[in-house]
């Protein structure tokens, strides 16, 4: 697995197809596990790049929402 | 706002008695409703929240790496906040002997089964800790029909609050102190536990209950495994990111709040605390947040502190902007946990113990519970050329235990006091 954890990496490093499921490709066993799920490992990883939040709140506890309320309040209050 | 399970609420979500919601709502609810609540909210004020989503690695520049079902992907913030909160010390780090039979378990992982599956692990269980939790055990066990055989506290008193230690009495569940669990008995499933306590002669006794199963019960460590792995600045006494009086990582663009940086608050507390952050994550976006390049480190000499938040303190410069509401600007407040019984002052030095001390409370407080200490920012604000003359580099923190003497000079005045009246 390379430092960075990113399978989509490890796919064009290892010169394979595009198409190829992660599963497919050599050297997959080494992956880490606490670093991918099994579930995002049985689906074809992509890498998606989205436009850039203004705060992203890791966390959905009552910390978490107490913030993200409080933060899209003092938004929408300008 | 990312979070990994199937659905926001955290916690409370699994924790079916009340009380919750008083600070916020007004109202004394029930774990799941005051869940729900907050969740209606949140999606009322518009805000998106992605779930089973596991942020897997933090990067500089707010840069995340997610994992979905859907696959991988990264995002850039240009504020994280991070409250990934709290998980309770399981069996092997607490270091309790015997063989791997089934029927232990801790607070969370009970509740989660009690609510959702609705499956009893056991019928007559032990609870091992007096921490809030423990009481939290005890309520979900009666409402699933679980009788606890006893609640085992190693330390001479009940660390909750008094009056939440009566509602074992109540419930005619014995609460033994003095008393370590020193082994489980039982193969497939626990059969009983050994403990041991200590008699008046200070002799080791050691007994077996039966029981069929154990719940352990706080001694809570942060969720701070993406700190670990991150470039972000680990505290190794709070088990947390070090944060400064803003809540602010040592990178600029991460914040943390609640349980995270102190384990353990109430959910109400975290509220609290993480309403405030989320203002200084909006001054910061607006470029009103004073700087973090001076940023003096505040150092604990006395293992009977077990940790102190924020371990950072941020100087603001004369003349900096500081737009919090006129009470808060006045007052800073350090939050700090103790590991063991204490009586004493604690006091803030300058560089060195031998400084005469720019702040100090006293406190007689058991360990786990909450200790304040607010002081005025004047009395740490620093003027541009104080760090350059080598003065005020860092802030240490000293615990006087107070004398026997002290306490009966204390004692005796009490009593003076009572006569007079």
């Amino acid at each position: 697995m390379n430092p960075t954890g990113n399978f989509w990496e490890i796919k064009t490093s290892l010169n394979t197809p595009a198409d190829l499921t992660p599963t497919e490709a050599p050297g997959t066993q080494a992956m880490d596990s606490q670093a991918m799920n099994s579930q995002a490992m049985n689906t074809r990883s992509n890498q998606v790049s989205s436009p850039q939040w203004d705060v992203a709140v890791i966390g959905g506890g009552p910390t978490g929402l107490s913030a993200a309320i409080e933060l899209s309040r003092q938004g929408d209050n300008g | 706002m990312l979070e990994r399970q199937q659905e926001a609420g955290g916690v409370p979500r699994h924790c079916s008695h009340s009380p919750f919601g008083f600070r916020e709502f007004r109202r004394c609810l029930t774990g799941p409703q005051y869940a729900r609540r907050l969740i209606r909210q949140a999606i009322d004020y518009g805000v998106d929240i992605q779930t089973q989503t596991s942020v897997i690695r933090l990067s500089p520049q707010g840069c995340l790496q997610l994992s979905k079902p859907s696959g991988s992907s990264t995002i850039n913030a240009k504020k994280v906040l991070i409250a990934t909160g709290v998980r309770e010390t399981p069996r092997a780090p607490r270091l309790i002997s015997g063989q791997r039979p089934q029927g232990i378990t801790t607070t969370g992982a009970l509740q989660s089964t009690v609510l959702l599956t609705r499956e009893k692990f056991f019928e007559h269980p032990v609870i091992i800790g007096t921490e809030l939790v423990a009481f939290s055990a005890l309520l979900t066990c009666l409402k699933a029909g679980i009788r606890p055989m006893a609640m085992i506290e190693q330390n001479s008193r009940v660390t909750a609050w008094r009056p939440v230690s009566l509602l074992a009495r109540v419930l005619r569940v014995p609460i033994l102190r003095n008393t370590r669990l020193a082994a489980i008995s039982g193969k497939a499933h626990v059969t009983g536990v050994v403990i041991q306590n200590r008699n008046k002669q200070e002799k080791e006794i050691s007994k077996e209950i039966l029981c069929d199963g154990v719940i352990f019960t706080g001694k809570f460590t942060p969720e701070a495994s993406l700190i670990r792995s991150s470039h972000l600045e680990f505290d190794p006494k709070s088990g947390g990111p070090t944060v400064d009086q803003y809540g602010r990582c040592s990178d600029s663009d991460f914040f943390a709040t609640g349980n995270l940086t102190h384990p353990v608050e109430t959910s109400g507390w975290c509220w609290r605390e993480a309403k405030q952050v989320a203002k200084h994550i909006k001054h910061a976006l607006d470029g009103n947040l004073p700087g973090d390049t001076v940023r003096i480190p505040i150092q604990v000499r006395d293992n009977r502190i077990r940790y102190i938040t924020p371990q950072v303190f941020a100087g603001i410069m004369p003349g900096e902007s500081d737009r919090q509401s006129p009470k808060q600007e006045s007052l800073i407040s350090f939050q700090l946990r103790f590991s063991s019984t204490v009586k004493g002052t604690l006091s803030m030095h300058w560089d060195h113990d031998e400084s005469p001390p720019f702040a100090s409370k006293f406190f007689n407080t058991l360990p786990e519970r909450r200790a304040i200490l607010s002081i005025a920012k004047s009395c740490i604000s620093i003027s541009p050329d104080q760090p350059k003359k080598g003065r005020m580099n860092k802030i240490l923190i000293r615990f006087s235990p107070q004398s026997e003497d002290q306490t009966e000079n204390q004692t005796e005045a009490r009593a003076g006091n009572r006569a007079k009246t």
